[in-house]
Order: C-alpha cells, then sequence, then structure tokens
C-alpha cells in the first residue's frame, strides 16, 4: 500500500474522530456466502491474435465454457460489439434512497437481463433489448447506510434519530416529487451524518459494519449474476468527490475481478483528493487486485476535472500524468446529467457540439465553466504536454453510461425514467408539460428562478429539463467474460453512445484501400495492419495514414445521417480542430471545401414524432485520409456517427399528455456515438 | 360546632377523603419490577456496545437509567402518546404480521414446492430463442451464388458489424440488431446443417444457418429451486397474513361516519 494512502489528509471530514488508517483487507467471496461464484474459464493467453494495445495490461483470451452453446467457436478474433451501462445506482445509494429507490443490486442485474422492475413511482422499468454487461455503482461514502437509518426498527435508527428519516420510503411516503423529508434525506444525510460520527453520537465502527456489509452484499449480487459467454457484471462503485467550488470530480472505479477486493471501497471520506484514490489503487495492483477509475461528469465540474494543475495546485508533472492515465483510461462521454465531448463555446465550427448540454454544476443550479470541462479540450491539452516532451494526463478513451439512480437504465427517448425517482418521476417534475395551474401561480411566487412562464402554463425550470436519455458502453471484445470485456477497457477499444445501439468500427493504418473494405476478411486485415480505436499510430515515413470508419445502425432507432471524423491537433502550442464529414446517406457528397455532406432531408413529424421513412443509411462505411496531413504535427482522431433526427424524451412526454413541446429546449436530437481516439504521434517511428 | 371538635370525626372525615383520593389516583402504586433477569439484560447490551463487561456501579446507574426510561414510557402511555404515532403504529402492525406468519407453516415440503411450480409455470418462462450462424453478401445474386460454393462460402462474404455467430437470441434481439424482415425470414427457416436464404436486412443480403431453435419452454424445476422457494415462500406469508385477518375480522364492527 501507497504511503500516501496511509497518511490521508488532514482534511478529512472524519479527521476528527480518529480516521483509521486501515490496510487493505480483502473480501474473501467464497466465504461471503455467494456459492453460485461462476467459476473463471481458464486464461488461454498463448496466442494473442489482437492488434497492438496501447497498455501494458496483456490481452488474455478466454476459451468459451462448454456448456454455452457447443457450435460457438471458441472466441471471436475479430471481436464482437458488446453494450452494457457502468453506472448504475440502487438502494444502497445515500442519493438514489432519497429519491425512493428501494432496488437492490441484485433488481438491478434482473432488469439489464430483461426483467421489469419497479420506479419508486410505482410504475414498471423494462428494457427494450437486455444488455450483455451491467455493473452497480452506489456511492461509497455511508453505502447502505440511509437504507438504515429510515428504519425505525434498527440499532442506527435509534441513535441517529433523524426525523426525516424515519420511514422516507415506507409505501405510504412514496409520493411523486420532493417533500421536505426527501430534501432533506438528500441534501443533508450526510452532513448530519458526519456531523453525528464527530460528536461521538455515532461510532464509526458502526458506519463501517454496515457499509462492509453493503458492500459484500454488493459483491454477492455481482456474483450471482455474472455468467461467462452470456451476461458480464463488474464489482464496482462510486467514488464522489469534488472541488471545494462544487466541481463535479466523481469517478467509478471497476475491479476486474471478484475473487480479491478491498473490504469496503475508498470513499470521499477518507479522502476528497483524487490523486489518494489512484495511490490506493496502485497499492491494490500491487496486491493483485487490478481496477480503474472512470471520471464522469465533467460537464458539471466547473473546469475542475480537467484543469491543468493538481489538487495541490501545482503544475501536472509527469508522475501525476502517468499515474493518472494508469489508473483512469477512460471517461464518460455521455450520460442522463449531458454530454461531455465538447461545448459550443470550446468548439464554435460543430454545428453538433450543442447536443444536451448540461450546464450546471452537478447536484446544483450554479453555473459550470466549460473551459477544464469537456473531453476534447482536454485530448488538445493533452497534445500540448507531448508536444513539451511530457506525459500525457489525458490520453483516454470514451465509454457512455446513464447513471440512474433507479438501478434501470432509461435509453429509450420514447420511454424515458428520468434518473432521480419520485423527484422527476412525472412529465410535469421534469418540466416536459406545465404545472397544474394552483401549482403554477405558487410556484411563479415562490420559486420563480425555478420555473418558465409559456402560453401552456408555468414549467418547471431546473436541471431536469437539461438532461438527457443516454447513454451506453460499447466495446468489441472477443466474447462476453469479465476478462475480456475489461481488456477492451484498457486496451480503450470502447466506444460511447447516447442510448441507441448504434455499432462503430474506427482503425487507423497506412494500407487500407476501398477493395480492404470490401474484402472478406477486411478485420482480419484492419487487426493485423493497422491500430483499433483507442490506440497509437506511429509514423510510417511521411505517408499519410488512412482510416477505416464504419457504423450501422440500431434497427430499433433511426437511420444513420452521417459519420464523421473529428481531428485535433496543436501547432506551436496553439489547439486547433476539425470536425470532418466522411461519409454521408443517401449517396450525398461530401464537399471538399466545408468536409459537409448534402442535407439529406430527414424530417421529424412533431405531431406524432414520426420519422422519414426514405432516407438515412443503415450502414455507413469508407477509407477516409486526411487531406491536411502534416507528418511532424501530433495529433488524434476520432470517429462519431450521427443519426437522423428523432424526437427528444421531453417531446415524446409532452405528446402523451397533449402538450405542444416546450419552446425554450430542443424538440428533437439526433443520437449518436463516438469511438476512442487513435493518437498520431510523430517521431516515435 | 361540637362535631368540629370531635376527634373521632376528623378521624372518619380524613379516612373518607383518603379512601375516596387514593381510590382515584394512585392504588395500586404502579410498580416497576428491577430483578436479576433485567440486570442481566441491560449489562449484556452495554457490553455488547462497549465491549467489557460492566461493573457493580455501572450496573447499577444503568439499571437507575432503565427505570427513569420505563417511567418515561409509562408516562407516555398515561397520555396515549403511543396511540396517534405512526412508528408505533407501524411496528405494532409488523411484529403481528410476524406473528401471523410464524402460525403459518412456512417451510415446504418438497411435494408442495413442486405443485406450487407447476401451478405456477407461466413465471418461470424462458422465451423462445434461436441460434444462427450469418454471413452477408452485396446483393441477393451474391449471396445465391455463395451457396454453390461449397467450404469456401465465407470468403465471398462481405465484412459485416454484425456477429457470423448468434447464440440464443430471443426474437427481439434479432429484431434490434437485424431488423424486424429479417427476423421473420430468419424465423421461417427450420434448423439445418446446410446454409438457407438468402434473406434481407437494412445491412443486406445474408445466407443464413439456423443451429438451434428452443421454443419457449419452462425452466427446469431444479434450476430454479432457490427462486420458487422464494416466491412460495412470500406467497405464503401474504397468504398467512390474509388468512388472519379474514379470522378476526368478525370481531370487528367497521363503522363508516358520513363526515
Amino acid at each position: 500500500m501507497n504511503p500516501r494512502a496511509l497518511t490521508l489528509s488532514s482534511a478529512l471530514l472524519l479527521a476528527a474522530c480518529g480516521s483509521e488508517t486501515e490496510t487493505v483487507q480483502t473480501v474473501d467471496v467464497a466465504d461471503a456466502d455467494t456459492s453460485t461464484v461462476a467459476e473463471a474459464p481458464d486464461n488461454d493467453a498463448a496466442s494473442d491474435p489482437g492488434p497492438t494495445g496501447s497498455s501494458g495490461i496483456q490481452q488474455g483470451l478466454l476459451t468459451i465454457p462448454n456448456d454455452i452453446f457447443s457450435a460457438l467457436p471458441e472466441k471471436n478474433a475479430t471481436r464482437t460489439a458488446l453494450f452494457g451501462d457502468l453506472h448504475v445506482h440502487t438502494t444502497y445509494s445515500f442519493d438514489a434512497f432519497a429519491f425512493g429507490t428501494l432496488a437492490t443490486p441484485y433488481d438491478a442485474y434482473r432488469y439489464a437481463l430483461g426483467d421489469t422492475i419497479q420506479h419508486p413511482a410505482g410504475f414498471d422499468m423494462t428494457l427494450r433489448v437486455p444488455l450483455d454487461f451491467y455493473a452497480v455503482t452506489d456511492h461509497a461514502m455511508y453505502l447502505g447506510v440511509s437504507r438504515q437509518a429510515a428504519d425505525p426498527s434498527s440499532e442506527i435508527a435509534g441513535i441517529m434519530k433523524l426525523d426525516y428519516m424515519e420511514n422516507l420510503n415506507a409505501p405510504e411516503n412514496l409520493i411523486p416529487g420532493g417533500s421536505p423529508q426527501r430534501t432533506s434525506a438528500f441534501g443533508s444525510f450526510l452532513r448530519d451524518t458526519a456531523g453525528l460520527i464527530a460528536d461521538g453520537t455515532l461510532s464509526q465502527d458502526m458506519v463501517h459494519d454496515i457499509t462492509r456489509d453493503a458492500w459484500k452484499d454488493t459483491v454477492a449480487a455481482a456474483e450471482q449474476y455474472n455468467k461467462p459467454g452470456e451476461f458480464t457484471t463488474f464489482v464496482a462503485y462510486e467514488y464522489t468527490t469534488s472541488s471545494a467550488d462544487r466541481g463535479n470530480l466523481h469517478r467509478n472505479v471497476i475491479f476486474r475481478d471478484a475473487d480479491k477486493l478491498p473490504a469496503v471501497p475508498f470513499s470521499r471520506m477518507h479522502s476528497r483528493n483524487p490523486e489518494d484514490l489512484w495511490d490506493w489503487m496502485d497499492g491494490l495492483r500491487d496486491e493483485g487486485i487490478e481496477s480503474l477509475a472512470i471520471p464522469h461528469n465533467s460537464n458539471g465540474s466547473n473546469g475542475q476535472m480537467f484543469k491543468l494543475v493538481d489538487w495541490a495546485g501545482n503544475p501536472l508533472d509527469d508522475d501525476y500524468s502517468s499515474q493518472r492515465i494508469r489508473n483512469e483510461p477512460l471517461i464518460e462521454i455521455t450520460q442522463i446529467k449531458g454530454t461531455s465531448e465538447t461545448h459550443p463555446l470550446l468548439s464554435d465550427n460543430d454545428e453538433w457540439a450543442d447536443f444536451e448540454i448540461m450546464p450546471y454544476r452537478i447536484a446544483t443550479t450554479l453555473y459550470s465553466e466549460p473551459s477544464g470541462s469537456y473531453a476534447r479540450e482536454a485530448l488538445l491539452n493533452g497534445l500540448t504536454f507531448e508536444d513539451q516532451g511530457m506525459e500525457n494526463p489525458f490520453e483516454f478513451g470514451f465509454v457512455g453510461a446513464s447513471d440512474t439512480h433507479m438501478a434501470a437504465i432509461g435509453d429509450d427517448e420514447s420511454n424515458f425514467y428520468g434518473k432521480t425517482g419520485l423527484r422527476d418521476a412525472t412529465p410535469q417534475l421534469t418540466g416536459a408539460v406545465p404545472l397544474s395551474a394552483e401549482e403554477g401561480e405558487r410556484r411563479l411566487e415562490d420559486t420563480p428562478n425555478q420555473v418558465r412562464e409559456f402560453d401552456a402554463g408555468v414549467y418547471n425550470t431546473g436541471s431536469a429539463i437539461t438532461w438527457g436519455a443516454s447513454g451506453l458502453a460499447g466495446v468489441w471484445a472477443e466474447e462476453n467474460t469479465r476478462e475480456s470485456i475489461y481488456n477492451a477497457f484498457r486496451r480503450k477499444e470502447t466506444f460511447a453512445t447516447t442510448g441507441t445501439r448504434i455499432k462503430v468500427r474506427f482503425f487507423g493504418g497506412y494500407g487500407f484501400t476501398d477493395s480492404t473494405l470490401a474484402a472478406p476478411d477486411m478485420l482480419e486485415t484492419a487487426y493485423s495492419e493497422g491500430v483499433s480505436m483507442g490506440s497509437d499510430l506511429l509514423p510510417d515515413g511521411d505517408r499519410a495514414p488512412r482510416f477505416i470508419a464504419w457504423a450501422t445502425q440500431d434497427a430499433l432507432s433511426a437511420p444513420l445521417q452521417r459519420l464523421q471524423i473529428i481531428k485535433g491537433w496543436t501547432v506551436d502550442g496553439e489547439p486547433h480542430e476539425q470536425v470532418f464529414d466522411v461519409a454521408c446517406s443517401d449517396g450525398l457528397a461530401v464537399d471538399p471545401q466545408t468536409h459537409r455532406c448534402g442535407d439529406n432531408g430527414a424530417q421529424v413529424n412533431l405531431e406524432d414524432c414520426s420519422i422519414s421513412t426514405d432516407v438515412g443509411a443503415a450502414e455507413l462505411k469508407t477509407v477516409w485520409v486526411d487531406p491536411d496531413f502534416d507528418p511532424s504535427v501530433r495529433a488524434f482522431y476520432y470517429a462519431r456517427v450521427l443519426e437522423n433526427p428523432t424526437c427528444r424524451w421531453s417531446t415524446w412526454d409532452a405528446l402523451r399528455e397533449g402538450y405542444e413541446p416546450r419552446p425554450d429546449f430542443p424538440t428533437t436530437i439526433q443520437e449518436r456515438a463516438y469511438t476512442s481516439p487513435i493518437w498520431f504521434r510523430p517521431g516515435t517511428g | 360546632m361540637k362535631l368540629l371538635k370531635s376527634h373521632v370525626f376528623w378521624f372518619v372525615v380524613l379516612g373518607i377523603l383518603i379512601f375516596v383520593i387514593d381510590e382515584q389516583t394512585s392504588d395500586p402504586l404502579d410498580m416497576i419490577v428491577v430483578d436479576a433477569a433485567l440486570e442481566r439484560q441491560v449489562a449484556a447490551l452495554w457490553a455488547s456496545q462497549i465491549q467489557r463487561d460492566p461493573t457493580e456501579e455501572e450496573i447499577e446507574s444503568l439499571v437507575d437509567d432503565w427505570v427513569a426510561e420505563e417511567i418515561w414510557r409509562r408516562e407516555s402511555i398515561r397520555l396515549s402518546l403511543d396511540e396517534e404515532d405512526e412508528i408505533i403504529r407501524r411496528r405494532m402492525i409488523q411484529k403481528m404480521q410476524f406473528i401471523a406468519e410464524q402460525e403459518a407453516e412456512l417451510a415446504p415440503t418438497e411435494e408442495e414446492l413442486r405443485a406450487y411450480f407447476e401451478a405456477n409455470h407461466e413465471k418461470y418462462e424462458v422465451p423462445a430463442s434461436i441460434s444462427f450462424e450469418q454471413l452477408q453478401f452485396q446483393s441477393r445474386d451474391a449471396a445465391t451464388g455463395a451457396l454453390s460454393a461449397g467450404e469456401s462460402i465465407a470468403d465471398l462474404a462481405q465484412p459485416s458489424m454484425q456477429s457470423r455467430m448468434n447464440a440464443r437470441q430471443s426474437s427481439l434481439q434479432v429484431i434490434s440488431t437485424f431488423g424486424p424482415e429479417f427476423t421473420r425470414s430468419l424465423n421461417s427457416f427450420d434448423v439445418a446443417s446446410n446454409w438457407q436464404g438468402p434473406i434481407q436486412s437494412a445491412f443486406g443480403w445474408h445466407l443464413v444457418k439456423v443451429l438451434e431453435k428452443n421454443p419457449s419452454s419452462v425452466a427446469p424445476f431444479l434450476d430454479i429451486r432457490a427462486t420458487v422457494l422464494g416466491d412460495y415462500t412470500y406467497e405464503s406469508r401474504l397468504q398467512a397474513q390474509a388468512d388472519f385477518i379474514e379470522q378476526v375480522r368478525p370481531n370487528y364492527d367497521i363503522v363508516r361516519k358520513e363526515e
């Protein structure tokens, strides 16, 4: 264990009561009453036909267990797209509980497999199509404590005596909206609990015991539902920290295996400094416990997530950067609380930058500063570090996620469940339709800053209306197992979608031609002669790299409109970016001056949300050569693919309730997918 | 006035007075029993929290605390504070339900469990699924031409974003990947060792080899015994509660008042 993690900052919330310097204990899951633990298949890493990954993690190849299906090949060397969600809260999270969520980690996994579970407001939630992998990521701080504090017969409730928690989620209290009790359970519970520990009323041991039991149960649920070859779960949790100005610095920690794990997860109660989290993860790695952390909602970080100084305010050095990228190879680029790709103020030549922008710091309505908060700018800053001969702290790939707080991702615009349970359970609460006349009047009086008045009435206008029905993580993996999927995370062979199951491939190399595209062994060629998304592309003399970009639509959503490659580069320390359309639907051509496809004329009928049926492409595929390539210039490239427009969730909700969509938010969106970047590195050949 | 000076008179009057007051207020005195069992109980609770046994003095003080709490409790009952309290109400309901459930036979025999499983097959249904291989071609002609190519058929296919192998997919899963038209055609084929088609999807033309078709079926009892037991237990508890209510409801006269 790294000594820095042991001497945890004296600024700890719990320092007053003797924060323990705990050595790593491991939960032996076999002892933890999880008799259904699936035996991990043997690691058959003798042959490795895959591409050269950019990480040092060995790509273990697995054999599919015999009992799955005898006719299956042992592995798919050219990899299959798998979809999942790595950001899911259940009743163990203090805030999810405050939102009325009773669904357990077990319910979460059942839901991902296609079962129906209940929303806190009582309606059914079912996925259109089951997912391939899922990870429950409850907030580590006070894991499971809210739930007990609300049960008057529990020992801890008798000690904490928090009136607002008493029977918070008893059936008669599960009413849509935010009662004063719920507001306190969300807003005051953490502070009050810390206070009770600090003044000695509540013993830290008791909290520790509850957290440890909830964590054990989280592990047991993941183990119960993990079925190698069919469905993968990961043991995971959320490290929920923030800067002093409430800039969001949240990360999800995903463990590769479940046979050996820390006894309790490292939380903000141990340290608010993410660098201490990385120390802890490095320490675990030394003991054979492999994990990675995925930052999310950089958009709500007020410039903190990708700032160019460390926690103490010093400029980033190589030690910081290599530790960061070792532990954080991926980021969440889209989720319910908005897009973190880029912002119109940062990318003024990207007409699609204004997509599901959530302008607030997380869990507030304070404005979040865009600079330092978005992925594309961070990728550009990463190049600048490399230009100076330094390590790149921002060499990350992309995933999408939901961040649902009801155990159930709602990735379908036409059936969006929201994110905060009872607090956004109705279209009146989200702001998709007007409040009742009396309620509207009252709110205009009481909270004029949180409502807007239009012809149809007074609309709730908080953060919920800025949220999106997003997103999913896509991976290219040999098979559906923990090891195969985790290795894809490490290779960054990942992509993000805003909820639909667009599949997208992206390769860089020098020998690709149009005939490569049509050849039956195209994928073998792409992997053997090029690199896939998430990798480094080394120079080949002065030759311009050629990229294979290839996407197919989700058959249950709209057809594709255009396939793009986004390039970022630096010249003399100045960052530049350019969006290139590289393949267009409907036989349209890319204008070589503007790099844009012609308009395919796709329409949405706002009367019923029907879409044009005669335009768009099921598949877009091309080999693209960068027309402005300069072999001396460092650059990154990633693919983005856009569907034809469809109704936004708020339009669907308004339509169902018999209203026009509200006039101040987009009525339609273009669902999209983003691949992890490929980095071109001159001077490294 | 002679009477007021009579000791006998005052003796009688005071006697009556004491009797009346006593009768109305504190007779018999509310008794709080402190015994060895209580001492052991408070000591054990203390030990579990502090991790050592209490001393004699500590026990004495614990008992005093307990007595004070007991007085609080009885005074609150005297004011009927328990009657309007939602938490106490719920807790008592919980306890009574627990007792009612205890009285029901909760652990089923294997026969009972199987009978329950047989009677509730629809709960344990596994949806129909299909396993198939697919190859994708540019055109219908290319696909038809490839059918005669024998072993090398896969070499004639074009690269497909969709997996060649698709194991145990529900219709919905196939639809979400290949679209409804492809799914209808696929489902019309029987299991065969040869390639069939071509059939069309949004992506092009496909040849398919249908490896396995599983009709919707009921999961084998032994595979899901734990789930069945969970469902059985849950339903038995609800049934026991319902039975109890049915049994005692006649003891109550439910009077509905307007306003």
